[in-house]
């Protein structure tokens, strides 16, 4: 198989080496141990709760300490306080429906940018309709592309539609699916000298261990992030994270209103929720697991790595900058906002007209051609994720002739 | 007259014309007089039927209505002077009461029934928002079994998407100056509602001796309608009154406008205070 330079972290990052060789030995274990009374030693305790000779037999398993352990290992992660706490979640999409559940109990108009991922808009916009409520949309996404708006300005901007449109609570997007990163923090403190804000929500989808997982500083009061992106735990996991005193009863009331009404159902929120209650062993449903062991795999795997996600972010940049400049010259314009709004994804807009009738399928497959995994819009738009590490000239020759090539 | 003509001189037979052409015109005017109190009789009696006319296109207020009219004929042919003194003051105690709801305006008095036409209201699918102000003098507010129900109506209003703003007025005791939060005798109880995603401002009592018309337990239901509920020192309802009109709920909305120049969110106070240990 010729060498592949994956650039699709955004979509679905690849599987950390840790993850691996949890995903591995769980499956092992997963075919010997099936789910006798040992496997709830392992799920509860971890491979400490096993028989030595379990931890001889599955190495790979000893980053699982339970489930308590995890949950602690990602707000450690997140360098949260210890009273905060995080949802675990099969699905991301049922995290987003509880997140609109609480913005829309105390809101009247829910302020949104246009840099969110639209199934969540969607997701936000049927809860609206359903209690009467509103959101109301500012537009900055093609002016931060164009370089008409710097991050002050949008600061301003958002600001500004909060007020005129007497909002009341806010739908963010810390990095959109597209690399803009958004100043959540700055927006946030900036309406919150000048008007209410009754809750918060962040999306940090693909915030989340690439530009920043440092969340002391959060205004937030749901912070909504993934195993899957780049964190690399591969497996799709939702994460919450939640716990300022001012709306840490909210969120779990909530969620237990919400799963009690089933109008939530993901049966792993339900499971790990449980736990919470000391029910969890009456779960009614089997429950899939698998992608709460990978996903410890991947924490170690950062933990163990050390920095920060925003002192990665510089070396993400520098291969951002790289790659437009070769895209610049291989007849594709780059779309990059100001600096403070780069994130570590680069688009990339073919000039050729029949590039840009290409369906996302062909150009996708395009590329793949030429050993490059990457994600591709319609109209010849290709998005970017850039690793931390600088990309070797090798690499970059690679991504050159790809662009020549396809574009 | 024909033996006037025969016999009589010219100038009797002047006479007797004269005489004819007056009674005639007696008896035409004496016509005339009658001809408009007949009108007058008719206008009266129309006017009188013009009510249910009115009714008719209401079936159930017209059944009412007929049924008063024969309870009251029925009370008309009473003899005993007793009966009838009594009927006629009950009869107006109702009247005024009808009046009143025509008014919009309903009066519960010494009675907790209110709160059946309060769970209407909150049921209502097209009521969205319900902003209501709790005068809190004691920990005991609403915590009796009527009100406990209440709350939990509340917190079903809150599941199905109704929008609750609540504006706690505190009494000092509950609140007192300078700490950051209630005591924990009433916190539980603003908390239960917190969580639930009620959005809840606090007011110190103090804090309103200039505008003693801002003590009040108020609801506002969407834009149809605002209550007012009094009660006793043990926390019973003595009276609620709600108003169905524009003018009451434009005073309300005044009222609640006011009072969130004083009001702090709970949200804030949370947010000022360490966690607890």
């Amino acid at each position: 198989m010729a060498p592949l330079l994956y650039l699709d972290t955004a979509r679905l990052g690849q599987m950390s080496s840790a993850a691996q060789d949890v995903h591995r030995d769980f499956a092992r274990f997963a075919g010997e141990v099936g789910g006798s009374i040992q496997f709830d030693d392992f799920l509860w305790g971890g491979i400490e709760a096993c028989l030595p000779s379990v931890s001889v037999r599955y190495p790979g398993l000893a980053a699982w300490k339970g489930i308590a352990p995890l949950k602690k290992s990602l707000c450690d992660l997140t360098a949260l306080p210890s009273e905060s706490r995080v949802l675990l979640a099969a699905r991301s999409a049922q995290l987003m429906k509880l997140a609109a559940t609480l913005l829309c109990r105390p809101c009247r108009n829910v302020l949104v940018a246009d840099t969110g991922w639209p199934p969540y808009q969607r997701i936000l916009d049927f809860e609206c309709r359903r209690t009467d409520r509103r959101t109301t949309m500012v537009k900055v996404c093609e002016d931060a592309f164009q370089r008409q708006l710097n991050e002050d300005e949008i600061v301003e901007r958002v600001r500004r539609a909060y007020i005129e449109h007497c909002c009341d609570g806010l739908f963010l997007t810390a990095v959109s699916h597209l690399g803009i990163q958004l100043p959540v923090q700055k927006i946030v403190r900036r309406i919150e000298r000048s008007a209410k804000v009754r809750f918060v929500v962040v999306d940090g989808a693909q915030d989340f261990c690439h530009v920043g997982s440092d969340l002391r500083g959060d205004c937030a009061d749901l912070y909504l992030a993934g195993s899957h992106k780049w964190l690399g735990g591969y497996h799709p996991l939702g994460f919450a994270f939640y716990g300022k005193r001012r709306s840490r009863s909210v969120v779990e009331m909530v969620l237990r209103d919400s799963l009690d009404a089933l109008h939530l159902d993901d049966p792993l929120l339900r499971f790990v929720g449980g736990l919470n209650q000391g029910n969890c062993r009456n779960a009614d449903e089997t429950v899939n697991l698998a992608a709460l062991f990978s996903c410890q795999g991947a924490v170690s795997d950062a933990v163990l790595q050390g920095d920060w996600p925003s002192d990665k972010l510089a070396g993400r940049l520098e291969n951002a900058h790289e790659i437009a400049l070769l895209a610049d010259g291989a007849v594709w314009t780059p779309q990059l906002p100001y600096s403070s709004l780069q994130s570590g994804i680069v688009l990339l807009n073919a000039r050729h007209d029949r590039v840009r009738s290409l369906s996302p399928d062909e150009l996708r497959a395009a590329f793949y051609g030429e050993g490059i995994a990457l994600t591709a819009y319609e109209g010849g738009l290709i998005r970017l994720s850039m690793p931390a590490k600088r990309l070797q000239k090798v690499e970059l020759a690679m991504v050159e002739k790809a662009l020549r090539k396809v574009g | 007259m024909a033996v006037a003509c025969e016999f009589g001189s010219l100038d009797m037979q002047i006479g007797m014309l004269g005489a004819l052409v007056s009674i005639l015109a007696g008896l035409f005017l004496s016509y005339v007089e009658q001809e408009e109190e007949r009108d007058e009789r008719q206008l009266v009696l129309l006017k009188q039927l013009s009510i249910p006319v009115k009714l008719a296109a209401d079936a159930e207020l017209y059944a009412q209505y007929a049924g008063f009219c024969d309870a009251l004929s029925t009370l008309a042919m009473q003899t005993d002077p007793i009966l009838r003194e009594i009927g006629l003051l009950k009869s107006a105690s109702v009247r005024q009461e009808i009046s009143l709801l025509a008014d919009g305006t309903v009066v519960f008095s010494g009675t907790e029934s209110w709160r059946t036409v309060y769970e209407k209201l909150l049921r209502d699918p097209e009521i969205h928002e319900y902003q209501s102000v709790a005068w809190v003098r004691t920990k005991d507010y609403w915590q009796d079994p009527p009100g406990r129900q209440s709350l939990a109506l509340n917190f079903d209003a809150v599941q199905r998407g109704v929008l609750i703003e609540r504006i706690m007025i505190l009494g000092d005791e509950l609140w007192p100056a300078g700490n950051d939060l209630p005591t924990a005798e009433i916190r539980p109880w603003i908390e239960e509602q917190y969580n639930h995603g009620f959005w809840i401002c606090l007011v110190r009592e103090s804090e309103l001796a200039s505008e003693p018309d801002l003590r009040v337990d108020m609801g506002l239901y969407g834009p149809r309608a605002v209550g007012f509920q009094e009660i006793d020192e043990r926390c019973r309802t003595l009276r609620f009154t709600l108003h169905f009109d524009v003018h009451q709920i434009r005073i309300g909305r005044d009222r609640w406008k006011r009072l969130l120049l004083f009001a702090i969110p709970y949200r804030e106070l949370l947010d000022r205070n360490p966690p607890p240990e």
